[in-house]
């Protein structure tokens, strides 16, 4: 009873009320303030997503550097660039420790231009971004990174530097500790020498891109040619120059053919006869004491058709030649390297090769009469380890790469040195988080920008409208 | 997009009454009231069509114009200093119907706004518990705790209503 005294006396009250007067324009007004407050909020959260990589990069949270900066390591592990990082140009970080090159993060987008961007981590720890304007190899005939890892050299498509328009090939030189680039003529880069004061620079042939060209030692100093004596025949992109460690000889390989090209005397020779199994083995095939040059052996699919199974499947044996007679000869048993692709970058003093295996891309197929076909191309390449071949037989991996790692350069000189610190876990794994959802960044950005614009231009229209009609009424 | 349109001013016709009485008791005052229902209705514009392609409208406005209301009084503490129209009229110590209409008017602006919501949904709207906790987006004990809270507190501010506000909580 007395709950329906409380309920009367609530009736009675509300019956005081006056009915609301709603204002008609309430379903414009309402839905116009929807549409503010999911473009508000969906902009929100685009600022967050994109600001969050540009705070991390801005904020000076940078890798640990290694504790004995006079003795440079290569880092135990490398983590995904983040979206705003430094470049080599806006922010040199000095000498490099190694340069990755690949997809997803490491590859950029078209939206702002660059679609290339290879991280380059620096001796000091740092993290920097090298941007090209297309997609890039790091080693294979893309960027080079010097002997002592001071240099950077690519074609004019880096970041700091402009294509000529005359057509020239040339072959751009970035200073990683000034982040200045300066131009050479003479082709486009294809190995350091030892000494790291001259590369050796290709000018290949238009419409027979696969043959070597012109070959030319570039003095990165002084800008002087050097002409080397001709070598023809087609050769394997990205792999198929080799200096000896102390500079003196220049190994060169054909499909067919290996020469050795003395600096000296500009002299040269045919050594040995290759098969289409065999490729030299990388920049580091002459061994240290440049008696003898690697050369792999490829066992299992090499005549097309091949498909991503076979070519996963390759393996890489190490057979060396006599770097006087060109015959087989003995050397350190390494075991094989498995997958697309292998390039031996060097040695280390204990006899250890140090050597980039390639995997290849996801459905990646090798089609008979495809002439253009390249094992180390960024679009056949899909995963890279660095890897240790001991003379005992046994294999271990250098460094960590980041999972869209594709391509992987290390300064000669600091093929003894790995093992380094890397960036603190915490770091490591918000680098990996933001790499997750680096394409959802990307159109996040984008949208953003379209978000605003729209805004803004909306808001515009409708306070010129809003002036016409306060014009037509007046 | 018209048809949604013309069936959401079909509803604003057909409910503001009602809700005006529900948003009076909430604020107590016939502007408070009058806004909150107007806010009501726009936030309601702007998501009708899902909520008119749910079915029954009603549980989803009441939520939002309970909600408003809650809200507003977080945001600025306005509700609680609301001016009742009837508030200055003296109280009629005989208890008779417009006499205790105005004690429990000016008793139920003293109620945290919870409370008197739950008290409104409950002995206004005749819901029960678990759907005035489904609106009030809280649980049924929460429901249960805030009316007879609500009522203790109408007894200690209005002690001659005791005989009124005895109900089961």
């Amino acid at each position: 009873m007395t709950e329906t005294r409380l309920t009367a006396v609530l009736t009675a009250l509300a019956e005081q009320s006056r009915p609301a007067t709603i204002d008609p324009a309430t379903w414009r007004k309402g839905k116009r303030r929807r549409r503010i407050r999911v473009v508000t909020a969906v902009a929100a959260v685009l600022m967050v997503i994109a600001a969050g990589p540009l705070l991390l990069s801005g904020s000076g949270w940078q890798s640990m550097p290694p504790a004995d900066q006079q003795r440079p390591i290569v880092p135990s592990r490398v983590y995904p660039p983040l979206t705003g990082e430094d470049t080599i140009v806006e922010a040199p970080g000095g000498p490099a420790a190694i340069l990755v090159a690949g997809d997803r993060e490491l590859r950029g987008s078209d939206i702002w231009g660059w679609e290339g961007r290879s991280l380059i981590v620096g001796q000091n720890g740092s993290y920097r971004l090298a941007r090209t304007v297309g997609e890039t190899t790091a080693g294979a005939g893309g960027l080079l990174l010097s002997p002592d890892g001071r240099y950077l050299a690519g074609m004019p498509w880096i970041e700091g530097t402009h294509w000529p328009s005359s057509g020239e090939q040339q072959v751009a030189i970035v200073d990683l500790s000034t982040g200045k680039a300066v131009l050479h003529s003479g082709g486009g880069p294809v190995a350091w020498a030892p000494d790291g004061r001259s590369i050796l620079v290709e000018e290949s042939v238009p419409d027979r891109p696969q043959w070597v060209g012109s070959l030319r030692l570039l003095d990165v100093q002084t800008g002087e040619l050097r002409q080397l004596p001709p070598v023809n025949g087609r050769a394997r992109a990205g792999n198929y120059a080799a200096f000896s460690a102390d500079g003196a000889r220049l190994a060169i390989a054909t499909e067919t053919d290996l020469y050795v090209i003395g600096l000296g005397d500009s002299s040269w020779r045919k050594l040995a006869t290759l098969s289409s199994r065999d490729r030299i083995a990388g920049p580091g095939a002459w061994l240290p004491d440049g008696s003898r040059i690697a050369v792999y052996y490829i066992g299992g699919c090499e005549e097309p058709p091949c498909d991503e199974t076979q070519l996963s499947q390759r393996l890489f044996q190490v057979e060396y030649l006599d770097a006087q007679t060109g015959q087989p000869t003995a050397g350190p048993q390494l075991a094989p390297a498995m997958g697309l692709a292998a390039r031996m970058l060097g040695w280390q003093r204990d006899g250890d090769a140090v050597v980039a295996v390639y995997s290849p891309e996801m459905d990646a197929v090798r089609r008979t009469g495809d002439t253009y076909w390249s094992e180390t191309d960024w679009w056949t390449v899909g995963g890279v380890e660095l890897l240790e071949f001991r003379a005992d037989g046994s294999r271990h991996r250098l460094v960590e790469l980041p999972a869209s790692a594709l391509f992987v350069e290390v300064p000669a000189d600091l093929l003894d040195r790995f093992g380094g610190p890397s960036p603190t876990v915490f770091e490591g794994a918000v680098r990996i988080v933001l790499a997750v959802y680096w394409p959802v960044g990307q159109v996040g950005e984008l949208c953003l920008v379209i978000v605003i614009a729209s805004v803004v231009t909306g808001w515009r229209r409708r306070r010129r409208r809003q002036r016409n009609v306060t014009g037509n009424e007046v | 997009m018209e048809a949604d349109r013309a069936s959401f001013e079909v509803y604003v016709q057909a409910r503001t009454a009602a809700l005006s009485r529900v948003a009076y008791l909430l604020t107590g005052d016939h502007h408070l009231a009058e806004d909150l229902v107007q806010q009501t209705f726009l936030r309601v514009a702007g998501v009708w069509q899902r909520v008119a392609a749910q079915g029954d409208p009603d549980p989803y406005v009441r939520r939002v114009l309970y909600h408003q209301h809650v809200s507003w009084w977080r945001q600025a503490r306005r509700l609680t200093q609301v001016s009742l129209s009837g508030a200055d009229r003296p109280v009629d110590d005989r208890a008779d119907q417009i006499g205790v209409t105005l004690v429990v008017q000016r008793a139920l602006a003293k109620l945290a706004p919870k409370q008197r919501a739950a008290l409104v949904l409950r002995y206004f709207e005749d819901l029960t518990e678990a759907q005035t906790a489904e609106i009030l987006g809280c649980r049924v004990g929460t429901v249960k705790s805030q009316v007879r809270d609500g009522l203790a507190r109408l007894r200690q501010l209005a002690p001659e209503l005791a005989d009124l506000l005895e109900v089961k909580a």
